[in-house]
């Protein structure tokens, strides 16, 4: 029996490795390696970059910012919890285009919200603030998910021994939960980083597609495939360049803890 | 066991995909989707811009018969062998949409260039991005495109915006005020540019009788009242 097993998982490794690695590799061998660095020439892949990492930027801050201590109360303890939790899951197996409707139907201008924001003068779909809606809502439950695991994982006795030789409950936090909730933490951020980068359809509908303001790297590939192939394949080798340095390093990265 | 269980689902799976369905597969340009949604014979038809149905029919994608909103872009496919002759099968113009009610009383093309006014046009790869540009530099309103705050990939997605009164005004086809969806006005004869629909058999498709008569179809008395009742002419 165990003569079968072993190269049965073995075959099982390689083509789930192969199945998922080779689509990969195809862009990067469609795109060719001279059409990467002419592609960082052009404008619209520049501008798409830019607007890429700004809105990223701006969308993990709130993400963690905020994201940190609901999972840690969640964590902790609230009424109906696993309802609460399974709710918020939802939006990683919503389909993004209806992602994307929704926002639109709530911070739109005939939006649930719509007017109380218009009537600051504030318009918000169509606007790179809708970007930055955009990502947060697609990528936040993968943080949240993982941070509740995170701190779940840890384990009460220690805190209670902390708690027990005196320190206050930010220095327990700080000292003792955080470093032994990080590995989860970081797992958790990195993969709201990567989705939020490739975030496309909930992007389109709510915060439509223009050079310079609106338009992420996925939209220009979407943009330019039709038009000019060859540039919308280098901003895919791109994309896919950047999240595996994301991905990889937070794997292999300096193992820094606070 | 189980695996012949799991043959007799893939079987069908596989087999449908590839050449069991008679029915010929149709890329449709997405303005038309008004006219030909669930219209005349029964074909597999999908609605998507006419640039991106062109870049299909040259990765192969298995497409039996293709309608697009340009010709120049059948004229390209029929000179690269990819299509037989295209025939004609309607006309279009452009046409300023506004949301329903026109809020912003918005009446001409100058009007969509005041100044904070939110605008939606195609972006510049799709045919209509393209007549939007020609129109507007025969207008000589090149300030419309300093208050375009996004760029749509097909033409329905420019009345999509215009409707849902994210945008004050967006550029569209005149067929598009027919589906009651928008208001709006058709530009003026002096500014407008020829749009021409045409369709095309794919070359080489095993589906060919089947795609011819759709194009006969298309061009045939009920095709040319399907697309006249959603706002198109008829050549």
């Amino acid at each position: 029996m165990r003569r079968v097993v072993a190269p049965a998982l073995t075959l099982a490794f390689a083509l789930v490795f192969v199945f998922l690695m080779l689509p990969l590799v195809a862009v990067f061998v469609a795109a060719g390696p001279q059409s990467l660095v002419q592609a960082l020439g052009r404008d619209v892949v520049r501008d798409a970059l830019l607007t890429s990492l700004k809105t990223n930027l701006i969308a993990q801050v709130i993400v963690l910012g905020v994201g940190t201590p609901a999972a840690f109360l969640i964590a902790r303890g609230i009424p109906a919890r696993r309802v609460v939790v399974g709710l918020l899951e939802l939006p990683l197996v919503l389909p993004p285009l209806v992602a994307g409707v929704g926002l639109l139907f709530t911070f739109g201008h005939r939006g649930l919200l719509g007017g109380a924001v218009e009537a600051f003068g504030i318009r918000i779909a169509l606007t790179q603030v809708a970007v930055v809606l955009a990502i947060v809502f697609v990528s936040s439950p993968f943080y949240i998910r993982w941070a509740i695991n995170a701190f779940e994982g840890v384990d009460t006795t220690l805190v209670d021994a902390a708690r027990t030789l005196g320190a206050g409950p930010a220095r327990v936090f700080r000292r003792v939960v955080l470093p032994l909730a990080w590995p989860g933490l970081v797992a958790g951020a990195t993969l709201a980083l990567a989705r939020g980068l490739g975030e496309f359809g909930a992007t389109l509908v709510f915060a439509g597609n223009l050079q310079g303001s609106t338009q992420t790297l996925p939209l220009a590939i979407y943009a330019e495939y039709e038009t000019d192939a060859p540039t919308a394949l280098a901003i895919g080798a791109i994309l896919i360049l950047t999240s595996a340095v994301i991905l990889i390093g937070s794997k292999l990265g300096p193992r820094w803890r606070p | 066991m189980r695996r012949v269980g799991l043959l007799a689902v893939l079987g069908p799976m596989v087999v449908g995909c590839g050449g069991g369905d008679v029915r010929p597969v149709a890329l449709i340009a997405s303005s038309l989707r008004p006219a030909l949604n669930a219209q005349g014979p029964d074909v597999r038809s999908s609605f998507e811009a006419s640039s991106a149905i062109a870049a299909q029919v040259r990765q192969g994608s298995g497409a039996d018969v293709v309608v697009v909103a340009d010709p120049k872009i059948l004229a390209a496919l029929a000179r690269e062998g990819l299509v037989e002759s295209p025939a004609i099968v309607a006309r279009n113009a452009i046409a300023v949409l506004v949301p329903l009610g026109n809020p912003r009383g918005l009446h001409s093309l100058a009007d969509l260039a005041a100044n904070g006014r939110r605008v939606v046009i195609a972006s510049k790869g799709v045919p209509l991005g393209a007549y939007t540009r020609t129109v507007l530099a025969r207008a000589g309103a090149n300030g419309v495109l300093e208050n375009v705050v996004t760029e749509e990939p097909d033409a329905s997605g420019v009345v999509g915006k215009v409707a849902q009164g994210e945008v004050d005004a967006g550029i569209g086809y005149a067929s598009d005020l027919a589906s009651r969806r928008v208001d709006g006005f058709v530009v003026p004869d002096a500014v407008q540019v020829e749009v021409r629909y045409e369709a095309a058999v794919v070359t080489g498709t095993r589906r060919r009788p089947a795609a011819a008569a759709y194009v006969e179809w298309l061009t045939g008395p009920e095709g040319s009242a399907a697309l006249v009742a959603a706002g198109f002419k008829t050549p």
